[in-house]
């Protein structure tokens, strides 16, 4: 059940925005304010919907006075969408199937082939698919004909959503691939975002994981590249439930906290609204003090969600009460030039009427007029709330990055000290073990710099970390024969970690790289860097000469270093030797 | 004859640590100052090839001010990275940015940049001469015409390419980076990473394995890095 509400979501995302977007390519000129009009109540129908029907409701006169018959196509197609939303599927296929004719009758294959997709969308609610799919089948024969990429890529996707229901897997996963491109050609990203979603859903139904997260993590580069970052939300909203699904938390959390960070900097509430919801999820059975914060951030952008809602709701009710106070007005004119006529026979009845009436729309404006400011003045304290919150906020980047400044400066001092000293000294051996020293501050200071770069500020991403010092051991060290493979899984660690861990395995791949191998021999090092259950498994393996552990206790300050700092991190560190040194560390994640 | 370095800085340590690195590269230090009225006084007595200049200089005015005076090309050294100073900072139009905590691979491959760079206007390249590519991108169905030397990188998906481009547009075209890559080559493309091309041109400093652009980390892949370094060692 739930895989099924995720999957129609996102096609009914598709086929509405892209229906409003259609309207605006037809546009005669002299229909040109009803025709805006209706472009409007598409735009808005999503988040108004009853104020889109009121705009379409009016337009629906106009165009019934003028006989301008496109534009009565376009309303009663609109009016079905209504429906279709209130989930009132005999009055939308009704209105669909009125407009269908219309459509037909005037010979006009684009409105023909939008109201065949919506048709297959309004079967697609009603699980009948095979409907669904003449309809969509239709749909994509007129588009493909016209060469309508944009609509092709729509219908392809709604249409993928059908064998998806039929279990045939094959022919949805086609289909969706084709929507994509179609997608991209038309530079419809919303549609895109969508069919990436849906393909890796189809992947994790067929249990294909490990595709279902490649999937996610192109379709976020792909829509990144673009610029689209509602459609960067969606898709990593998405993501992080399948990530929550596999039992990865932490990558769960990650995915979340991008989705938000992003979510927020487009003000797109529902994304956000739905983030924090997965991330109380993460958070339960863990620490339920975390899942509560979220369960209540997610409550409390719901009811922002929602009370902007309820506020379009009373500005509405307003304004039919503005109407029917004019009417009344109109009403007291006909009461009055009648009662001019009829000689004062009902004058007392219709007085007393009168007064009524007035009273009553006195009492009620006295109740809405109070509601409304009930509703501003809890918004207005809501607001500088809000404005305290970002001040503080500020406040605390601003001195974070100060402190950021000084650290980095303070490293860069510690590293020139010991390069001068280095420079000044006169024995070889002590000169190396300062460079040495200087080496290891400057990794050190990598690390940081590192934190400061990336949004989290107390956390690092260990993948490209890793790689990175890989690559700077390499350069301080080369070795022209020497092959180095690094796999490393995508994990954000706290930055104590990521400074000790950077510390060991500079010291061990310096190791390696300095007496493993002799200058003509080749060899290869590989690191890998696994998480097992609450633990970091890390090995290095080299296929060098290898060394005995015990004959260099003694002297080796590399080795020294590392004990201490595995120790530092409550961790277990064992040397053996398999045709070369193999290191492996065990790192407790607390 | 060896390159001529003028060193700003106000810290005597780093600025002691950055000539030891400089001297062993093979450049020729003329001198290390800590002030604003120094370095002016020392650029007109000693004419360097480029500046190392220090933004926040506490022992007396600032590195921008100084920038703003030169008439010889000058890099940042700064540990200031983040927006705000760099969207500063690029109104002086440095040649490069070496960021603190450095290492003396990001002095190596800075100094290498600005020399390109450096070169490159003086016309010797063929890069800078000529009339810049060409190239017709399709979108909407249309087809209009893009300048190669209005591109920031270019950013490999699959089987098409997106192109960035210096006033923030994108554009996506359905060849291959690859393809892009080789046509652009005589323009001062270069590939840098499994799913990148930089033009040189726009890159405005190294750091480690990351090359920096306006406003866009790129990281350089560990196939392309000789890549790269023959580039430079060109010169």
């Amino acid at each position: 059940m739930f895989r099924r509400t995720s999957w129609l979501l996102l096609f009914i995302v598709v086929f509405l925005s892209s229906f409003a977007g259609a309207q605006s390519k037809f546009r005669p000129n002299d229909t040109l304010v009803i025709d805006s009009l209706l472009f409007h109540a598409g735009e808005i129908q999503r988040s108004h919907a009853d104020s889109a029907f009121n705009i379409i409701s009016r337009c629906e006169k106009i165009a019934l006075e003028t006989g301008d018959s496109i534009a009565l196509i376009k309303v009663k197609s609109l009016t079905g969408i209504y429906y279709n939303m209130k989930s009132d599927y005999d009055q939308a296929t009704t209105w669909f199937f009125d407009a269908l004719q219309m459509a037909e009758r005037h010979k006009r294959e684009l409105q023909i082939g939008m109201i065949c997709n919506n048709l297959g969308a309004v079967y697609f609610d009603l699980n009948q698919y095979e409907q669904s799919e003449l309809y969509y089948e239709r749909a994509y024969g007129i588009m493909d004909q016209l060469q309508n990429v944009k609509w092709l890529s729509n219908i392809s996707s709604n249409l993928a959503g059908v064998f998806f229901m039929k279990q045939d897997f094959d022919r949805a996963i086609e289909l969706l691939n084709e929507a994509i491109e179609y997608g991209i050609k038309a530079g419809n990203f919303e549609s895109v975002s969508g069919s990436y979603a849906n393909l890796a859903m189809v992947m994790q139904q067929l249990g294909r994981t490990d595709e279902a997260l490649l999937t996610f993590d192109k379709g976020v580069n792909m829509l990144e590249s673009v610029g689209d970052k509602r459609g960067v939300c969606i898709v990593l909203n998405k993501l992080g439930e399948l990530q929550y699904q596999l039992e990865d938390r932490e990558s769960a959390k990650a995915t979340i906290k991008r989705c938000l960070t992003l979510a927020k900097e487009v003000d797109h509430k529902e994304s956000v609204m739905k983030a924090y919801k997965t991330m109380a999820e993460v958070y339960r059975n863990v620490n339920s003090d975390s899942s509560l914060l979220y369960l209540n951030l997610h409550i409390s952008w719901k009811d922002s969600v929602y009370s902007e809602k309820q506020f379009e709701t009373i500005a509405e009710l307003e304004k039919k009460y503005q109407i029917a106070k004019k009417q009344e007005e109109i009403e007291r004119y006909k009461i009055k030039s009648e009662r001019d006529e009829a000689v004062n026979s009902n004058q007392k009845l219709m007085i007393s009427l009168l007064v009524g009436a007035v009273l009553f729309v006195i009492v009620l404006s006295i109740l809405i007029g109070r509601q409304l400011a009930l509703k501003k003045r809890s918004n207005s304290i809501l607001k500088s709330k809000n404005e305290l919150i970002n001040e503080s906020l500020a406040e605390k980047e601003m001195l974070m990055r100060e402190i950021h400044h000084r650290v980095k400066n303070n490293f860069q001092m510690v590293s020139s000290i010991l390069m001068i000293q280095a420079n000044s000294s006169e024995v070889e051996s002590v000169k190396s073990a300062l460079l040495d020293s200087r080496n290891r501050i400057q990794s050190m200071a990598t690390t940081h710099k590192r934190l400061y770069q990336e949004d989290d500020i107390r956390a690092v991403e260990l993948k490209s970390f890793i790689n990175d010092l890989v690559e700077e051991v390499e350069i301080t060290n080369p070795h022209d024969n020497v092959e180095i493979d690094v796999a490393v899984i995508p994990l954000n660690v706290d930055i104590d970690v990521a400074v000790a861990l950077g510390l060991i395995l500079t010291e061990a791949l310096t190791n390696s790289m300095k007496y493993a191998f002799k200058k003509e021999d080749s060899g290869a090092i590989s690191i890998s860097i696994k998480k097992e259950n609450d633990v970091l498994k890390c090995v290095l393996s080299d296929t060098g000469a290898g060394f005995n552990r015990d004959e260099v206790r003694a002297g080796a300050f590399g080795l020294k270093l590392i004990d201490s700092l595995v120790g530092k991190l409550r961790g277990t560190v064992s040397w053996e030797n398999r045709n070369g040194t193999f290191m492996e560390l065990i790192i407790p994640l607390s | 004859m060896s390159k001529k370095i003028l060193i700003v800085e106000d810290d005597p340590l780093i600025s002691e640590e950055l000539s030891l690195i400089i001297r062993s590269l093979g450049y020729e230090v003329v001198g290390i100052v800590n002030n604003e009225t120094d370095a002016l006084t020392a650029v007109q007595k000693e004419n360097p090839d480029l500046v190392c200049l220090d933004i926040d200089l506490k022992a007396g005015g600032s590195g921008f001010n100084v920038a703003s005076k030169l008439e010889v090309p000058f890099l940042f050294i700064t540990s200031f990275f983040d927006e705000m100073t760099l969207a500063k900072a690029k109104d002086y139009d440095p040649y490069s940015y070496i960021v603190k905590p450095f290492r003396d691979i990001d002095i190596k491959s800075n100094l290498s940049l600005a020399f390109f760079k450096i070169e490159s206007q003086q016309g010797e390249k063929p890069a800078a001469v000529g009339k810049p590519e060409e190239l017709f991108i399709r979108k909407d169905g249309e087809a209009f015409r893009i300048d190669s030397d209005e591109i920031l990188y270019l950013k490999g998906e699959d089987n098409y390419s997106v192109l960035h481009m210096a006033d923030g547009s994108k554009h996506m075209t359905s060849t291959t980076l690859k393809k892009m890559t080789e046509k652009l080559e005589p323009y001062g493309f270069i590939r840098v990473h499994k799913s990148y091309s930089v033009s040189i041109a726009k890159v405005n400093g190294f750091q480690g394995s990351t090359i920096y652009l306006t406003e866009k980390a790129i990281p350089i892949g560990k196939a392309f890095r000789s890549n790269l370094r023959a580039r430079f060692t060109v010169l």
